[in-house]
């Protein structure tokens, strides 16, 4: 199956299922639906959300590897064999993954990232919210945006893929902000503006982007953190002066002013977020 | 029982199970930020953001961090891409706001100087007065200077007294010097040194 494919020909039926929603909703829904989705179809981006070490090791090498990448890179250093590799990493996911990797052409060439306006993302994957700029999908025909985590929602427990589902909520890049919207019609009126970045992009619920081809450091428009985790490593400096830090927090003190050093050397904003 | 999961140890963070709930842990490893996750959370974060799976148990909460934290630092000296910066702290504070200052040398006042712990207070200002950032702004500067002064004087009358000079263990500790100088100019440039002593570590610009 042609991911990409699919999210084209869904265009228009999503643009359908956006202008009924704004025909028939409650007072006041129709304006606020269209505000969300013109605020997300001009600041959307694809954000993927990293840990210290991923995002050193991203600024360093300058490229985003996913889990075959990754594989296959280590499986040279090593000599073992890619699927070993995998297998290891993944252990009793390893079927679940292959399964819902092998209903799409070309999977191994697969990134995933999540739909954002702002915020700190899916923190329980990263507490650094890494936001590539618009190049890396506006004009690019490989994006492909999903209602939410794909295996969660589109795998059965039988490991079958749910293809009229996938069929009905994949979007491209030009209607992300269809998507988002019809998603979350039942919210957008509830919440507050300044509200809709952790609507749409939160721990538990984000819209899912897949996107092939490269992701450099050279995409990244900034890097988000927490404001109090930024303020966290100052205190630790003053612990080590004082002489009271463990090895593990000197250790993350180092990895913090290293990532400082590469996103200045790379002159990548840091953006930090009141959490 | 608590059983681990999954972990990025590079970063420590780690999946748990315990009493049948699957929970994240991730430093500074306070209860309050422990999240309860769904079990799909594991999966994700193993295929897409670096984790993976482990399988091993612990007694406690302690025995887990403390694995963490043993495994972040074996992980992290391992790596070839990371370099352990000892003067990382230092180029912290290179690099800290006025805000970020201004809290320093609040807690040195509020607190180090308060719990007598006068040698890192003054080892902290030490560092800061030199900084660019603490010299552009003349108030800072002005209060790094003044409790500097006031941590170097609470060190030096916190000394403890000269210890008594027992001629027997002179000549033990220093038998050649005794020897060609006679224990008094020993005594006496002894007693010299521990009046001025070393105030700043060694190396400090």
């Amino acid at each position: 199956m042609d991911l990409f494919d699919l999210a084209v020909k869904n265009a228009p039926s999503l643009k359908e299922r956006f202008e009924e929603l704004i025909k028939l909703g409650r007072p006041d829904q129709p304006k606020a639906l269209k505000e969300f989705a013109l605020t997300i179809a001009s600041s959307g981006r694809i954000c993927v959300n990293m840990k210290q070490m991923t995002l050193i090791e991203f600024l360093t090498f300058g490229k985003y590897m996913n889990i075959y990448e990754w594989a296959a890179n280590r499986a040279h250093l090593s000599g073992r064999q890619v699927t070993e590799v995998i297998q290891a990493k993944l252990g009793r996911y390893y079927e679940k993954r292959l399964a819902f990797d092998g209903f799409f052409d070309n999977s191994s060439g697969f990134h995933c990232g999540a739909l954002s306006v702002g915020g700190l993302g899916a923190t329980w994957y990263g507490d650094h919210c890494a936001v590539f700029n618009d190049s890396v999908s506006a004009g690019r025909r490989d994006v492909a945006y999903l209602r939410s985590d794909s295996v969660d929602t589109y795998l059965t427990e039988d490991l079958d893929l749910d293809k009229a589902a996938i069929a009905h909520d994949v979007a491209p890049h030009t209607h992300r902000q269809f998507l988002a919207a019809i998603k979350h019609s039942e919210q957008v009126l509830a919440h507050p503006t300044q509200k809709w970045p952790q609507l749409l992009c939160n721990d538990t619920e984000f819209v899912e982007v897949i996107f092939a081809g490269d992701a450099e450091a050279s995409d990244l428009e900034k890097i988000r953190m927490a404001r109090s985790d930024y303020e966290a490593y100052f205190d630790y400096g003053f612990e080590d002066l004082r002489g009271a830090l463990s090895d593990a927090d000197r250790y993350r003190v180092s990895g913090f002013v290293m990532m400082l050093r590469l996103l200045e050397d790379r002159k990548i904003p840091l953006e930090l977020v009141d959490d | 029982m608590i059983k681990m999961i999954a972990a990025a140890f590079e970063d420590g963070w780690a999946f748990v199970q315990k009493d049948g709930q699957t929970i994240l842990i991730r430093p500074p490893y306070r209860s309050a930020n422990n999240l309860v996750v769904a079990e799909s959370a594991v999966e994700a974060a193993i295929h897409a953001y670096g984790f993976e799976v482990w399988d091993e148990s612990f007694t406690d909460w302690a025995d887990v961090v403390a694995y963490l934290n043993k495994r972040l630092v074996e992980v992290r000296k391992a790596s070839r891409l990371f370099v352990n910066d000892p003067d990382a702290t230092l180029e912290l504070l290179r690099r800290a706001p006025k805000h970020v200052l201004d809290r320093y040398l609040a807690r040195v006042e509020g607190e180090l100087i308060p719990a007598r712990e006068f040698k890192a207070a003054a080892n902290l200002l030490a560092h800061l007065i030199n900084l660019e950032n603490v010299k552009s702004d003349a108030a800072v500067h002005h209060q790094v200077a003044r409790l500097l002064a006031a941590s170097t004087e609470g060190l030096l009358q916190s000394e403890p007294p000269a210890p008594e000079w027992v001629e027997q263990d002179l000549s033990h500790r220093c038998p050649g010097a005794v020897r060609r100088y006679g224990a008094a100019p020993i005594r006496e440039c002894s007693e010299r040194f521990r009046q001025r002593q070393q105030v700043f570590a060694v190396g400090t610009p």
